[in-house]
């Protein structure tokens, strides 16, 4: 029996914000950047690979490449913006930002203005469309990739040096670390993942425009990180899931989907202020405990670092 | 013979606190200087502008010749600034080793090795630590690993800032037996501390700041002949 389109999509959908949940973890949760307006990220992403593959014609492997590689830029830019600022401006920045990239889709006619641009195609491998679970396969291939590029950051000198720029910059700082390098990496790493979801929506949707990618996405895709726990990658897909499914579930509550995200943070910030994968979270424990369970204990050693 | 770290006139406030008011210090290659004095005499700021935190209003600091008022805390470190800061302050969420590598990640692999093994020989105890994290220290072991950790980029110069706080008497020795070996090894340092006696143990010449000033300056057999500094800062 086939699988129901409804929850190819669903898990299509889970996996794009799963990896823009993930880069912003990047971001805000190892090196401590705020930042308010990821979804700014997605829509360059997006725009980038849908004028590449609809306007020009280029192959769509080409338009999600050039997606990245444009919200990596322009990640690095606001990260080095972002070295002259405090914490408290940068959030206000990086809400700035969202609104101004929002505004250039909807005034330029490049980015389809009101209209958007739609016949966005579908990747294709050997003749053949990706649609529905294939496409759903690639996705979830392109997000697996991409925590695999996380895991390997994690375990790095980089990804030490994010969770020091986090703790205590000062001392990171003194002690050798290039504290403006390390800020400008984590937004340009943040943003490419950023990047990649967007393109990868796109793709999916075939339709785009500008309000797609207005602020209170940037606010859905804090929540899915700070539901999941903002320096746990396995948390940034698991608060993908639950962000992007529970508005099914409970559908007849629809129309007060933005207060049930405010309503989500409270209580996770409440009970599980770390996420509910965070350290010593209790889905974490229970978790490992199953995984123990099993023989797949993770190695004794945790390395990431929290406020101290 | 010429001086290694010249700090010039170095006048720096915080808002309207003024916390020096133009201070010269210098250290020669292979010298060890202490700099004592009370509390909020400007001590820690001296440090802190010297290694690039605090940013003065006037003055420069000049290291091997080369002026690096405008440069950022990394690159002096990486110049060869050596800063172990003070409170003992390692990365508590970070394993002992890996407080280690990060202060030394800019280096080749190899050589960064080297320097790890280098430390560790120097505290034997942080090498049976090294996988624990730094927060299950004891008081005296975080601050082996401060001192540590201002070692691995093999530094010409070290700034340390009150090592010898908060310690029980007997880590105190120890800290001040670990100074004293490196100082025998080479390495140019200059030490702000509370206890002047042991300052003055470790050290071949002596500051002493006052609200932003430096008001007196001597060598250390010359100050522990002075009756007016002894009298002021070793309780007679």
């Amino acid at each position: 029996m086939p699988i129901p389109e409804y929850y190819i999509t669903l898990a299509t959908l889970v996996g794009i914000y799963g990896i823009a949940a993930l880069g912003l973890n990047i971001t805000m949760g190892w090196a401590g950047q705020v930042n308010l307006g990821q979804a700014g990220f997605l829509g360059i992403g997006a725009m980038t690979s849908a004028i590449l593959t609809a306007k020009l014609g280029l192959p769509v492997g080409l338009g999600i490449a050039a997606a990245a590689l444009a919200a990596l830029v322009v990640g690095a830019v606001m990260g080095l913006v972002s070295i002259r600022l405090r914490e408290d401006f940068l959030a206000i920045t990086t809400i700035a930002f969202n609104f101004l990239v929002v505004y250039i889709f909807e005034y330029y006619d490049v980015f389809g203005g009101s209209y958007g641009i739609s016949n966005i195609p579908r990747p294709s491998i050997g003749g053949h469309e990706l649609r529905g679970p294939s496409y759903m396969f690639l996705t979830w291939g392109i997000l697996a990739l991409l925590v695999l590029l996380a895991l390997r950051i994690q375990r790095s000198w980089m990804g030490l040096a994010f969770n020091l720029v986090r703790e205590d910059e000062n001392l990171a700082s003194a002690v050798g670390v290039d504290v403006r390098r390390m800020k400008v990496l984590a937004f340009a790493v943040g943003a490419m993942y950023g990047g990649v979801a967007g393109a990868l929506s796109a793709h999916f949707k075939g339709y785009i425009v500008f309000s797609d990618f207005e602020f209170p996405y940037s606010i859905a895709i804090l929540t899915m990180s700070i539901l999941g726990g903002l320096d746990s990658i396995a948390g940034a897909i698991l608060g993908s899931f639950i962000v992007v499914v529970s508005p099914e579930v409970f559908r007849p509550l629809m129309q007060y989907r933005r207060v049930m995200y405010g309503v989500l943070i409270v209580v996770v910030v409440f009970f599980a202020p770390r996420g509910l994968l965070g350290k010593n979270a209790v889905a974490r424990r229970l978790l490992e405990r199953m995984m123990a369970g099993y023989g797949l204990a993770p190695k004794g050693k945790k390395k990431e670092g929290e406020g101290g | 013979m010429r001086a290694m770290l010249e700090a010039r006139g170095l006048r720096v406030s915080y808002g309207k606190i003024v916390a020096l008011r133009g201070v010269d210090v210098s250290v020669a290659k292979g010298e060890s200087v202490s700099v004592v004095g009370r509390n909020g005499a400007g001590k820690t700021t001296l440090l802190k502008t010297i290694i690039g935190l605090v940013k003065p209003l006037e003055g420069s600091v000049v290291f091997e010749g080369r002026d690096i008022t405008g440069l950022p805390p990394w690159d002096r470190a990486r110049m060869g600034i050596g800063y172990v800061p003070e409170g003992r302050r390692v990365f508590p969420y970070l394993t002992v080793e890996e407080n280690l590598v990060v202060a030394g990640y800019s280096l080749d692999p190899q050589v960064l090795k080297e320097r790890i093994e280098y430390v560790y020989s120097l505290f034997p105890r942080l090498r049976e630590r090294r996988s624990q994290l730094a927060f299950t220290l004891s008081g005296g072991e975080a601050q082996m690993l401060s001192i540590a950790r201002g070692l691995i980029m093999r530094p010409k110069l070290l700034l340390m800032d009150e090592p010898s706080q908060g310690l029980a008497p007997i880590i105190v020795e120890e800290v001040f037996k670990t100074i004293a070996r490196l100082v025998e090894e080479g390495y140019s340092l200059l030490l702000v501390e509370q206890n002047v006696a042991k300052a003055l143990e470790v050290s071949q010449r002596v500051y002493v700041l006052d609200q932003g000033r430096v008001v007196y300056q001597a060598s250390s057999q010359e100050a522990l002949g002075d009756p007016v500094f002894k009298d002021a800062y070793l309780g007679g």
